[in-house]
């Protein structure tokens, strides 16, 4: 099995998954009690049918997407288990394993051009539509009614979204200083990726510490000082001065004063063939399955560096799982295995991130790595949606997307509008908390401008 | 970085919500489409379930790479910038609950 459970749990509930009996613990993500049995392939792709597994653990990618009590689609990494849940493989014809739709994989090697694929014939053109609208797909429609719930409504002087290290500063303070303030937490807890690193940070005082320590130390600061901390709540969109967000079970009209986004980056993918395997997830991924006291491989090859993979390997190790690498991002030539990843190509290196003498071309440079598990680390992409909609501009650095914003308070180009942290490019810790504060700080005062004016 | 012109095995994908690989990103580019917007209509990269979470960043890389235009901005991600059921959404259309603890 490539991935396990690190410690057998002392209590546990049982998940129907196609048709047979699956322990969890209760409440963690069903993507990882799932993935914690030993099972990566969770999905098919939509058009190739490929096989897909987690590779975010974060509600951002299409690989934990299965069926769950007759509703299709739903991002298994964001559900909590629960007792006597049924969850069912979709999109597929035969099983997750062995998807026979899959020939459309190897039906177009070089891909699928829809724009002129079987365009020369009205009629045939009509059938092959039929056909290609059977094949592809995501789900089925619900097998019962779901009755429509009325939103909640909630008011602020001013809106934080994101909760890890910056947001949590930004809203403790707003509330010092004065403004009624709401954070929003599309996780089940605040933290961000300070409660996933499984390592040591300096925090704001010089002090190296545990990362999650830091993260509940800054939880209970926003606490005390009176914000509102509204966890498994995601922003979905901002209109005007107002922000949706989706809890369980309905939505949440959140007006505001002002907005400070604080909603970090996404992990972002890379280039390589069969990137998109499970069993090849990203760093920060495998952190989370960590976290959850789940292995995420027993040879695990850590491709991109940086401090993430460095926290990863040395928690690997700590955990007695082989660890190859870290190689340099542009080394990863391949990753194999059917249905999940049994091996990574290699390009050949002296050091294991230096590629300065790589011969292009030559086969007898690629070596053939055994794994059962690939993390990636490509660069961050800047969670710019909410901030973009908010009316800040965003800019591309040669790598990602970053709202531009001011390093100082994070002012954006929209009036009332701030960006903090590394949706606006400031990976630094302590430099991103400086900049949440200064913007928390400036939202306050603005909004008691505002009202003085108003009034 | 997408191995071009050599013996390909499998699919280099940049966007899996969509299945659009590298290959299909330069061929837009090839076919005269030079910009990231352009691109993203021709392969319908960033158009699913993520929104461009994932792919957008890697797609603008492979993009500059394979002789297209920088990208002076990104993509317009569309709300809900997270899956919602439709019947969650429908609730907007009823009365208002007030804002209390739940």
């Amino acid at each position: 099995m490539p991935t396990r459970r690190l410690v057998d749990p002392a209590k546990t509930i049982t998940l129907h998954v196609d048709g047979r009996d699956v322990p969890a613990v209760a409440g963690e993500p069903v993507a990882v009690a799932l993935v914690a049995t030993g099972r990566t392939l969770l999905a098919r792709s939509v058009k190739y049918h490929r096989p897909r597994g987690p590779a975010c653990f974060a509600g951002r990618c299409d690989g934990c997407l299965m069926r769950i009590d007759g509703i299709a689609n739903v991002m298994t990494c964001r559900a909590p288990a629960r007792d006597g849940m049924h969850v069912e493989t979709q999109n597929v014809l035969g099983s997750a394993e062995s998807d026979l739709l899959a020939a459309t994989d190897w039906f177009f090697p070089g891909g699928m051009n829809h724009h002129e694929m079987f365009t020369a014939n009205k009629l045939v053109n009509r059938a092959m539509q039929k056909v290609a609208r059977r094949i592809a797909g995501i789900g089925e429609l619900p097998t019962r009614l779901v009755p429509s719930t009325p939103p909640r409504e909630v008011a602020c002087d001013v809106l934080v979204i994101g909760g890890g290290a910056p947001g949590l500063a930004a809203a403790t303070e707003a509330a010092r200083g004065g403004a009624t303030t709401v954070l929003l937490e599309e996780a089940p807890e605040t933290g961000g990726q300070l409660l996933v690193f499984p390592g040591g940070v300096i925090d704001e005082r010089g002090r190296e510490q545990n990362a999650p320590t830091v993260a509940d130390a800054l939880l209970r600061e926003a606490e005390a000082a009176g914000v509102r901390v509204l966890t498994r709540h995601a922003a979905i969109g901002v209109y005007g001065a107002e922000v949706l967000a989706h809890a369980k079970d309905h939505v949440v009209r959140v007006s505001f004063g002002r907005l400070v986004v604080a909603t970090g980056s996404h992990e972002g993918a890379m280039a390589f063939e069969g990137a998109d395997l499970p069993g090849v997830m990203g760093v920060r991924a495998a952190c989370v399955l960590l976290r959850h006291g789940v292995l995420p491989g027993e040879r695990i090859a850590i491709v991109g560096t940086g401090l993430w993979s460095d926290a990863l390997a040395a928690a690997l190790r700590a955990r007695r799982a082989e660890v190859l690498g870290p190689f340099a991002a542009e080394a990863a030539r391949r990753a194999r295995g059917r249905p999940s990843v049994r091996a990574l190509d290699v390009h050949r290196v002296a050091g294991a991130a230096d590629l300065g003498h790589r011969r292009d071309g030559e086969r007898s440079d690629v070596e053939t790595i055994v794994c059962d598990g690939v993390a990636i680390a490509p660069p961050p992409s800047p969670a710019y949606e909410l901030a973009e909609q908010a009316g800040a501009a965003v800019a591309f650095s040669g790598e990602a997307f970053v709202v531009t914003a001011s390093a100082q308070d994070g002012q954006t180009a929209a009036p009332g509008v701030y960006a903090v942290g590394e949706c606006a490019g400031v990976r630094d810790l302590r430099a991103a908390l400086a900049q949440g504060r200064a913007a928390g700080h400036a939202a306050a005062v603005h909004v008691g401008e505002g009202a003085r004016r108003g009034g | 970085m997408s191995e071009r012109g050599r013996d390909v095995a499998d699919k280099v994908i940049v966007c899996r919500c969509e299945d659009v690989s590298a290959h299909d990103v330069e061929e837009a580019v090839a076919r005269g489409y030079r910009d990231l917007e352009s691109v993203k209509r021709f392969t319908g990269f960033g158009t699913g379930w993520c929104q461009g979470k994932q792919c957008v960043a890697l797609c603008a890389r492979v993009l500059v790479a394979a002789g297209g235009e920088p990208p002076t901005g990104p993509i317009t991600p569309r709300p809900p910038f997270h899956p919602v059921p439709l019947a969650h959404l429908a609730g907007l259309a009823r009365p208002r609950r007030d804002g209390g603890e739940r």
